[in-house]
């Protein structure tokens, strides 16, 4: 968590030029460790530096503080960063643009499904998410929307009245 | 005694209820295990939080989960087989020689061997727990803050260097996974770490959710990629699962040896069943390959394998259960509910103080394998028609099953946003080659690598010595030093190691 | 729910049996619509069943109800949907508080079925501020406490949350807190293990199943400023729980565990110096209490409930007076025992005062340390 959220938006673009510059060039240039060392090496940076700011309270919990691993550990870890950098193994391959972009969507989409479970509820919320990935694979349409509802109000009914576990119902209500 | 211990195991698990819920997951973990790319690690942190909704004993809730994490990985071996697309990492040498025999059409043969290796294997397996799981956790019990400082640094070697081709991409995960341990509460002090200011992450990260993100999401993101790249599979088809008597004794060798192998493998801490059907089949092929078969559809070659994972599954059971070190992912995952049921093995002896409960266990293992035998001989071709599900349903329903399961955790929208993020991170690194499984384990075991490197030292007063006081810390550091190296040692003797054999037979990873 | 795992089964083999039928199918779309509606047939076939369970439920529930109706008329509220939020995991004290008093709610006929919510997160934190930001005006809500819930709001620990923004129902029930060292340890008595902390406050090495500043910690606290040493000398490791911190002092890595009545009964490979009471507690006849000893700390760990600050008086007096039923019931006396707790009565506006002078107390001591946030 700590490596990627500076970079999180970024980093998917720079994957994907890096994909672009690899399917140029049929030789591996090992670039993608490359970025992956840098962005390790950031997270690495921010991280030891948030932890010198944690301070004991100077009860007598030993030599050793909260800061001390946290510290050790973040500069292990930039250590490794370099190592990538400095020697990166070959590229993989990555998705195509279509990919990246239907990838993309699933993340959104997954991103917004947390947002809305609990004011829109779970059979609603899921069944948009399904409708969403049904169209990027193109899905029967005919199919598609009765079971995009069906599937999740069947799970919304077995968890809440044989699991005793409550999704949340949202504003239409659920079972 | 502890004959009676497993007796008493066997008579808690064979109750109705308890062999229903083994039978429920094993037909479950196995329609996980064939799902393309879903594997047992997905399928145990998925069912787990959904688990704990039914309510059952904390027993019954293990049984049905070990069913799930036995079912799941006898379905990679099928697919691995029918289709060679290996369900997970330990069944990946499966698919050597298996899909070559499904190509000839002997798949049924294939996969009776598989079961039957797996079985024998399993068995084995549970004598050598019981030999030396109760042994080892009197002396482990009495390991003090700087032992279990050491035995979790050994842990983090082993995983690091087997766990992947890089060695620093595997420390890198392991690292990444500790530094994630850190977010929260700090257990000395209260001092709160990388939180943010949000309550929520007060307790810490929760290693379900990371768990089901890392996994379940990123593979649902391959599996987007494939799809998008118009990767198709084309399975080979199973008539009649079968095997000779004659094949059965031509293999016999072939599954003690993986078995053996296994067990002992899977004993190390840190490393678990893929390290075992590597290991494995190297041997098998440099013992008994005289007519250079091997790779070409040889049934010692799936019999090896199988019956080396399976048994290294049991024998990662012993420093799991004593030391609470787990050697896979997915005993990552045993280990952390087992953690939600306080019960925390490694600070106290399970064996002596919560018997029921891992006797049941072990008993219920056993009885999964005998049933997975008995399930899997009809039912294979039923299993492999979910092969059939479009991906344009079966996607978006890993992920509504997977929310389900984050969601129920914490009640939170929050942790849903962490599972998507974490998704994205799995997909990134998995095409980069990082392990994940070390990620996780770094994520369990980083609290107690920090809290017992402090308690070491007030204890002593801030003295450094106590971690190189008597013979056993310093041998727990020259173990760790060797086994960090242990590949390249390895590769330096032989010229190669086994992995590279493997790159060598000319299968994809 | 005892049959859901057969249900659950049932569900499984339709739906295996219904991918079995779909597979031999050529035409794709055609199989999954058969899929569909098997799956869909089977779980309308549950869905009966279902119903009619839960039409026996809903009327002997409205029996209950009936027969609650008499007490309704004389306490003037009833809580419609009871829940007993527990601000922790499954398995620990708060979530005790919530099952037991909940069960007995129930059984005395005082509520219908108390949900018990885990809302774990904080310390407590995600929970209280859930309850006071989102169901301020529930009244059919309580929420679990303990000194660790006082302990946390005079340490500010509740962002932006005050005690006295709460109302403070009840306690019933208290655990208390002890010195425990091994048998085998060169501590016979208290006053010698004291003898030797004044003596040189480093010496002796102490732990508990809490950070610096929590629960177990603050016996110590507690303990130093009554000798008058300075409780940041006396070395403090913390462990996940009690249980850890048991398994470190029988390992010799700690030399005192401050703990906890309930969870160090029974175990005979501890010697337990003190019990931080004025009287003696029932669970241990035989351990002298500091009291007697001649010192003035003791350390309750009530058990008790309140609720969110705009419940109705109405609300409010029913609390009070269903758990003053459940102190007085054979059920809780047995429940208490068994637990090594010991008698403690203390309701409504008596507890409300008790509590928030805790609270003070605990911000008092606390602060010399800097262990109140901002």
């Amino acid at each position: 968590m700590a490596t990627t959220n500076p970079g999180d938006g970024s980093d998917r673009t720079r994957a994907d030029a890096t994909a672009d510059a690899s399917a140029r060039q049929s030789v591996a240039p090992g670039w993608s460790d490359r970025v992956l060392g840098v962005v390790c090496l950031a997270g690495a940076i921010w991280y030891t530096i948030e932890a010198r700011t944690f301070e004991g309270t100077g009860f007598g919990t030993g030599p050793v503080g909260p800061k001390t691993l946290p510290t050790g550990i973040g500069v292990l870890f930039g250590a490794l960063a370099l190592v990538l950098i400095l020697r990166p193994d070959p590229a993989p391959r990555w998705p195509s643009r279509t990919a990246w972009w239907q990838i993309g969507v699933v993340l959104v989409s997954s991103y917004v499904y947390g947002q809305i479970i609990q004011p829109v509820g779970f059979i609603v919320s899921s069944a948009v998410m399904t409708i969403i990935m049904g169209l990027l694979f193109r899905a029967p349409a005919r199919l598609l929307i009765p079971l995009s509802f069906a599937f999740p109000a069947l799970l919304a009914y077995v968890f809440n009245n044989w699991l005793e576990l409550r999704l949340p119902a949202g504003w239409w209500g659920g079972f | 005694m502890l004959a009676f211990n497993l007796l008493d195991g066997f008579s808690a698990a064979l109750t109705p209820e308890n062999i229903a819920l083994a039978l429920l997951g094993c037909l479950l973990g196995t329609l996980i295990g064939v799902l393309p790319g879903i594997g047992p690690i997905t399928g145990v942190a998925i069912l787990f939080p959904i688990t704990l909704s039914l309510g059952l004993e904390d027993a019954s809730t293990l049984i049905l989960l070990a069913s799930v994490y036995y079912g799941s990985q006898y379905g990679g071996s099928t697919t691995s087989i029918l289709l060679n697309v290996p369900g997970e990492a330990s069944s990946v040498v499966t698919t050597l020689d298996g899909y070559q025999m499904a190509r000839q059409g002997r798949a049924g043969q294939a996969l009776a061997i598989a079961a039957i290796g797996s079985f024998v294997a399993g068995t084995g397996s549970v004598i050598g727990l019981m030999a030396f799981g109760p042994p080892l956790s009197e002396v482990t019990t009495r390991f003090q803050s700087p032992e279990k400082f050491l035995v979790v640094v050994l842990a983090f070697a082993t995983v690091s260097s087997l766990a992947g081709s890089n060695i620093f991409k595997g420390l890198l995960a392991v690292v990444f996974g500790v530094m994630l341990s850190t977010v929260g509460i700090d257990l000395q002090t209260g001092v709160p770490r990388y939180t943010f200011g949000e309550l929520k992450l007060q307790e810490g990260m929760d290693f379900v959710v990371i768990a089901i993100g890392l996994f379940a999401v990123s593979e649902v993101l391959t599996l987007l990629e494939d799809t998008v790249r118009g990767e198709k599979v084309v399975f080979q088809k199973a008539e009649r699962i079968w095997v000779t008597f004659r094949e059965f004794l031509f293999s016999l060798g072939a599954i003690i040896r993986g078995s053996v192998i296994g067990f002992f493998v899977g004993l190390l801490p840190g490393t678990g069943a893929s390290v075992a059907g590597f290991m494995s089949y190297g041997l098998e092929k440099r013992i008994s390959d005289v007519d250079e078969t091997f790779g070409k559809g040889d049934i010692r070659g799936v019999a090896a394998p199988e019956s080396a994972n399976n048994a290294a599954a049991g024998g990662s059971l012993v420093p799991l259960l004593t030391l609470g070190i787990p050697g896979s992912g997915t005993t990552a995952v045993l280990l952390g509910i087992l953690i939600s049921m306080g019960i925390r093995p490694g600070s106290g002896n399970v064996f002596s103080e919560t018997p029921e409960l891992i006797w049941t266990l072990i008993a219920s293992m056993y009885i999964g394998n005998l049933m997975l035998l008995l399930l899997n001989f009809p039912l294979v071709k039923v299993f492999v028609k979910i092969l059939e599900i479009p991906p344009w349903f079966l996607m978006p329903m890993i992920l509504v099953i997977s929310y389900i399961g984050v969601y129920s955790v914490n009640n939170s929208g929050l942790d849903i946003t962490i599972m998507t993020l974490f998704g994205l991170i799995g997909f990134l690194l998995r095409k980069l080659d990082v392990p994940l499984a070390p990620i996780l384990m770094g994520l369990i075991l980083g609290d107690d690598l920090e809290q017992n490197f402090r308690r070491s030292l007030v204890a002593s007063q801030g003295s450094y010595s106590t971690f190189f006081d008597g013979i056993l810390n310093v041998a727990l550091i020259l173990l760790s030093i060797v086994v960090l190296f242990l590949p390249q040692i390895l590769s330096r003797a032989r010229g190669a190691n086994v992995k590279d054999e493997f790159a060598d037979a000319g299968a994809e990873v | 729910m005892t049959k859901t795992w057969l249900r659950l089964l049932a569900m499984l083999v339709a739906a295996a049996l219904a991918a079995a039928a779909c597979g031999d199918g050529d035409d794709d779309a055609a199989a999954d619509e058969a899929a569909t509606e098997a799956a869909e047939d089977s779980a309308d076939d549950s869905a009966d069943d279902n119903a009619e369970e839960a039409s026996e439920e809903e009327s002997s529930e409205a029996m209950d109800e009936e027969d609650e109706g008499a007490e309704e008329a004389a306490a003037g509220f009833t809580p419609g949907s009871p829940e007993c939020v527990a601000p922790a995991d499954a398995g620990g004290g708060w979530d005790f508080t919530c099952r037991s008093i909940g069960q007995l709610f129930e059984d005395l006929g005082l509520t219908s079925n108390v949900v018990v919510t885990n809302q774990p997160g904080g310390g407590g934190g995600v929970a209280f501020s859930d309850v006071a930001g989102n169901r301020n005006d529930n009244s059919d809500l309580v929420i679990a406490a303990s000194p660790a819930t006082a302990i946390r709001f005079a340490q500010n620990q509740y962002e932006g949350l005050e005690a006295d923004q709460f109302r403070w129902i009840g306690a019933i029930g208290a655990d208390f807190g002890v010195v425990a060292v091994t048998t085998d340890s060169e501590f016979e008595t208290f006053d010698q293990l004291i003898e030797a902390v004044q003596a040189d406050p480093t010496a002796v090495v102490w732990g508990g199943g809490s950070p610096v500043g929590g629960q177990d910690h603050f016996k110590v606290l507690l303990l130093a400023q009554e000798l008058g040493i300075d409780p940041a000398a006396v070395p403090w490791v913390a462990y996940d729980g009690g249980g850890e911190a048991q398994n470190a002092l029988l390992g010799g890595e700690i030399a005192v565990f401050p703990g906890d009545v309930s969870e160090t009964i029974g175990n005979e490979d501890l010697r337990i110096l003190v019990v931080m009471a004025d009287e003696r507690v029932p669970a241990l006849p035989d351990v002298p209490t500091t009291t007697e000893l001649g010192y003035s700390t003791i350390f309750p760990i009530w058990r008790g409930l309140l609720a969110p600050g705009g419940m109705t008086d109405d609300a409010y007096d029913f609390w009070v007076d269903a758990l003053g039923q459940v102190e007085a019931s054979d059920a809780w006396v047995a429940a208490r025992d068994e637990n090594g707790l010991s008698p403690l009565r203390l309701l409504g506006d008596e507890f409300q005062t008790f509590a928030l002078q805790a609270v003070g107390d605990f911000r008092t001591l606390s602060e010399p340390f800097g262990l109140v946030n901002e």
